[in-house]
């Protein structure tokens, strides 16, 4: 077959074939200008992402002092050792060699090294407080490890560990928080102060840009962007007095439970304890699973803040609240009396009293003072439960306290509604309300809690507790106090000097349940109880005020399984507001005692 | 002798096409440039220095090529082609592995990647055949063209290097073009082929071939035909999943990245990605020479060989690339300037081949770095660092500029 179609197409292939190179170049001179001239900007800025890096220049963290201007937390020196995810990617024999140093698992460190991802230039944290010998080994080593290297920080230190549930603890920012924290690699507050003053102590980083290269490598600051100067974190100065701490920790020492000691008139927090406590120096740095799990699986729980997470039963510290609804209720008043027994017959259940042999005729004084149980009986259950759960509400039981803090458990006044929804309308009886009377059963509620109703009896109203007294600029001296709040209980006067005559009868008079704590100085009243629980021995328990006529410490204590209030809480309470009157009270020395009793052998009465 | 059209005795140096040649000399200046600012970047100049021993070679290579005679390569065409067969078989025997495949020898201390002269010998060949078969038009000649074009595109293709392979598919379609093969013989050929996209496109792809046979129906051919074509492009349209599942991994990875660069961030879509970002950055005037930031800290990467556009992009803005492209279409300009006024039909298929065979790489790398065409690893002609492929392009230059020396001569 001979070709027919060759003299056009020998005409102009030539057209056709230069025609369509030129198209070609054409589409691809069109999509340069779109590139190039339109949308420069957006590849501009993706390079710019590509070799510029904000590297986050860490503030110093403020520091906490007590009350008396103690250090509580400050900050040292630490060297920490940082891995480039995106070098060490290409370089793994990094990840062994680090790992034979370290003494780590390869995984593990793998772990981290790709925390923010294997593909990012942000440095990740292999290993902070790095030891002196590992350092120098690093060191003179390092050209060998691509990709590592070393930062200089500040790392918390707590040279008063008897404070660590109040001051909480700092630990590496997480994820999704440091993208919103410009790439910050430093601590941040997790629990307790640390954590709710993190926004004054934390300070705000600033922000240093470098170049780097395709390796991750700096090759210089960046000069288009401006550094920007980090603002160092506020200073704290708390209420709590280190002194008073340190001896509530010394008391409780081998024991569980937790101790508050708040001033009645604005709420500041003295001591807040909690035992037992853990060291707060394994937060400082990156914690090993292994110590982690040890914590949280410890059977003393030491990472739970007793004083404002215990839930325990107020056990007979209830009763005050108690009397008191009675008392408005016109139920009880000074001529109400009851004979005790030793128990009470309520439906086809004995409820007994503490005193198996019975208190014999009992009015409110002695109910508190001897912590009768049958006269609670006989007139909670005429009360009602509701009634009985307002008060104690009203008087700062059951709720948040609203302390400055982290966590808090509101506690449980059981009314009528919460106990239907239990055990269901018909479901429950005048037994339960009796219980409940005695501050047994459903009600439950926190060390601060009871220091909270202490300081509401001692002065009618109820206090927010403060564990800050005020945040210290360090670079200008400013300073901001933090506001002491409260609010009246409503109680009237009356009743609270009813409940005030019967604590100090408990302290001061014979055959109250802590007459033995009984101080020549000045007049403590306070109120035992014991707390029953399905763990074991009874909680013992102790809230006192002091002095009784112009109160300024109200102290609770719960010993887990102290058996009795009077004999191991009192004693506790009772010391720590002697040492706190006698010698770290800021104020004038109050006068002496000016009611003075009859002084009267009596028992050593050991009961709760 | 060289006589012009009145029969005087001219000088052979008044044919030549001295704007080409400065053209071509102008991008060899502009590779030197760029691949010494790619050495800036990483302080290592021994591509910029092997790069400037290439250029003087080459320009060797580029005059004596020139000076050729067309009945020198018609001779040379078959043996050039059996040669590069040989090197080629020697590559997968003993070749150099480098970028998953077996691509390059050792010959004396000189790597050669053997594919970079085949592409020259085939159109040598290519084009010797073609002109031996004249007026003829017919199956015949496709496949005697067939049996030149397979062994090699194949052994390309096995090394694996899937983009060298296409240049071999495209001189041959841009050969029998030339050539004045009508139009039904490349439907017959093609919309097998074509019929494999069909999952890409299946409406497009559908209503082109429908076009396609209905084409083929008017220029004549039986119904028979047409529907044993139609069957045939039906096969391929289910045996395409299967070829797919024969390609190699890296090279699927680069098909799918093409679809969509931002699938695969880290790996060949890095490149692309990084590619664009350099191209785009540059704006209008560029950020300078050697200020390149993606070039210098090396965010590019193949930025001496594969992604040089890119660096030139970035350096030198849309002034430098729109100079590259437009240097690009003078080739094109002239090169088939030069094979449309060859009087010698061998002659005017190698230039014709040579000219589609230069533009056609700088077309696929520069629609590579633009993120527009998948990464296929095809140099740019006259620019890319690399000897094999820069002496092949000066060679292949030489011959387009020999096509103008001997026009007249048979």
């Amino acid at each position: 077959m001979i070709r027919t179609e060759n003299k056009w197409w020998y005409e102009y292939r030539r057209i056709v074939f230069t025609a369509f190179c030129l198209l070609f170049l054409l589409v691809i001179e069109f999509r340069l200008f779109s590139i190039q001239l339109i949308n420069r900007p957006g590849f501009l800025k993706k390079a710019e992402a590509n070799r510029i890096r904000a590297i986050a220049i860490e503030p110093t963290r403020g520091k906490i002092f007590d009350r008396n201007g103690l250090l509580l937390v400050e900050n040292r020196p630490a060297y920490s050792l940082y891995a480039h995810p995106w070098t060490i990617k290409r370089n793994l024999g990094t990840v062994n060699q680090l790992a034979r140093i370290l003494e780590m698992d390869t995984l593990e460190i793998k772990k981290r090294v790709s925390r923010y991802g294997w593909n990012t230039f942000q440095p990740a944290v292999i290993q902070r407080d790095v030891k002196f010998n590992t350092l120098a080994h690093l060191e003179t080593i390092k050209i060998g490890l691509p990709g590592i290297a070393f930062g200089l920080e500040s790392k918390r230190s707590y040279p008063f560990p008897e404070a660590v549930h109040v001051l909480g603890y700092v630990g590496e920012i997480d994820r999704s928080s440091s993208a919103k924290r410009n790439g910050r690699i430093g601590l941040v507050g997790k629990h307790g102060l640390e954590l709710v003053y993190e926004k004054w102590i934390g300070g705000e980083p600033g922000i240093e840009y470098f170049q780097v290269d395709v390796s991750g490598k700096t090759v210089g600051r960046a000069e288009e962007s401006e550094t920007i100067l980090p603002t160092n974190g506020w200073d704290i100065q708390l209420n709590i007095d280190s002194h008073l701490q340190r001896l509530a920790f010394e008391l409780m020492e081998g024991k569980a439970g937790g101790v508050v000691a708040i001033d009645p008139r604005n709420g500041a927090v003295l001591t807040m304890l909690s035992v037992p406590a853990y060291d707060p120096s394994i937060f400082a740095g990156v914690m090993p699973q292994k110590v982690w799990d040890e914590l949280i699986n410890d059977p003393g729980h030491p990472l739970l803040n007793r004083a404002l997470q215990g839930r325990y039963p107020p056990g007979s510290t209830f009763k005050m609240a108690v009397l008191g609804a009675a008392i408005e209720d016109g139920i009880v008043d000074n001529s109400t009396r009851i004979t005790c027994n030793g128990g009470l017959q309520i439906g086809n259940r004995f409820f007994k009293c503490w005193n198996a042999s019975g208190h014999g005729s009992v009015g409110w004084k002695e109910a508190i003072q001897q912590s009768c149980d049958v006269f609670l009986y006989v007139n909670g259950m005429q009360i009602g439960v509701d009634k009985i759960t307002d008060y104690g509400f009203r008087m700062g039981l059951g709720t948040n306290t609203g302390v400055d803090f982290n966590v808090e458990f509101g506690g449980l006044m059981p009314n009528e509604e919460y106990m239907n929804e239990r055990f269901g309308v018909n479901g429950w009886t005048r037994g339960h309300v009796a219980n409940i009377s005695i501050g047994q059963g459903e009600v439950l509620v926190t060390p601060m809690q009871l220091a909270v109703h202490t300081a509401a009896i001692a002065t009618g109203n109820v206090v927010t507790p403060r564990i800050t007294n005020s945040m210290t600029n360090p670079e200008t001296g400013e300073i901001i106090h933090t506001p002491f709040e409260s609010k009246p209980t409503g109680v009237p006067n009356r009743i609270l000097k009813k409940m005030r005559e019967g604590m100090r009868m408990v302290v001061n008079e014979p055959r109250g349940t802590a007459y033995h704590q009984k101080s020549d100085e000045f007049i403590m009243a306070g109120k035992t109880g014991t707390a029953q629980n399905p763990h074991g021995e009874d909680h013992a328990l102790f809230v006192a005020f002091a002095p009784f006529d112009d109160p300024l410490i109200a102290v609770a204590v719960v010993v887990e399984h102290g058996e009795h209030g009077s004999s191991t809480a009192a004693p506790i309470a009772a010391k720590i507001i002697e040492r706190y009157i006698y010698d770290l009270f800021p104020g004038p020395r109050p006068e002496k005692r000016r009611f003075i009793p009859k002084i009267e052998e009596v028992d050593s009465l050991v009961i709760g | 002798m060289l006589l012009d059209d009145s029969g005087n005795r001219v000088s052979r140096f008044k044919e030549l096409n001295v704007s080409l040649l400065l053209t071509i000399i102008l991008m060899l200046a502009m590779s030197l440039a760029l691949v010494y600012s790619a050495g800036n970047a990483r302080e290592d100049y021994t591509h910029f220095n092997k790069q400037l021993v290439f250029v003087c070679v080459g320009i060797i290579v580029l005059f004596g090529a020139m000076y050729i005679p067309p009945r020198m390569y018609y001779a040379l065409a078959y043996l050039a082609y059996g040669l590069s067969i040989l090197l080629l078989i020697s590559v997968l025997a003993g070749g150099v592995f480098g970028l998953g495949a077996k691509r390059w020898i050792i010959i004396g201390g000189f790597t050669l990647q053997p594919s970079e002269p085949a592409k020259l010998a085939f159109v040598l060949a290519a084009s010797r055949l073609l002109s031996d078969w004249r007026d003829y038009v017919g199956w015949k000649l496709i496949g005697a063209f067939a049996l030149l074009a397979a062994p090699i595109t194949l052994l390309v293709m096995i090394q694996p290097d899937l983009g060298t392979s296409t240049v071999f598919v495209i001189l041959s379609v841009t050969l029998l073009a030339w050539y004045g093969l009508p139009i039904r013989y490349f439907l017959v050929l093609f919309l097998p082929l074509f019929s494999m996209l069909y999952h890409v496109s299946p409406a497009l792809i559908g209503a082109v071939a429908l076009i396609g046979l209905g084409w083929l129906k008017r220029t004549g051919l039986n119904w028979i035909w047409i529907i044993c074509i139609a069957i045939v492009c039906g096969f391929a349209t289910m045996g395409a999943p299967i070829a797919w599942d024969q390609l190699e991994p890296y090279q699927k990875k680069r098909l799918t990245t093409f679809m969509d660069p931002s699938a695969d961030p880290l790996g060949s879509g890095y490149q692309v990605i990084q590619s664009q970002v350099a191209i785009g950055s540059g704006g209008f005037a560029g950020m300078g020479y050697l200020n390149g930031a993606q070039t210098q800290l090396r965010f590019l990467p193949e930025q001496h060989t594969d992604f040089i556009f890119s660096l030139a992009g970035e350096e030198f803005g849309f002034i430098g690339t729109s100079l590259i492209l437009f240097l690009y279409s003078l080739i094109g300009w002239f090169g088939f300037r030069a094979a449309a006024f060859m009087k010698n039909q061998f002659m005017s298929l190698v230039t014709a081949g040579m000219t589609v065979m230069i533009l056609y790489h700088s077309v696929i790398n520069i629609g590579m770095a633009l993120g527009n065409l998948p990464v296929t690893g095809l140099p740019l002609p006259f620019l890319s660092y690399g000897g094999s492929f820069m002496l092949s392009c000066l060679c292949a230059a030489g011959m387009i500029l020999s096509a103008s020396l001997y026009r007249r001569e048979y």
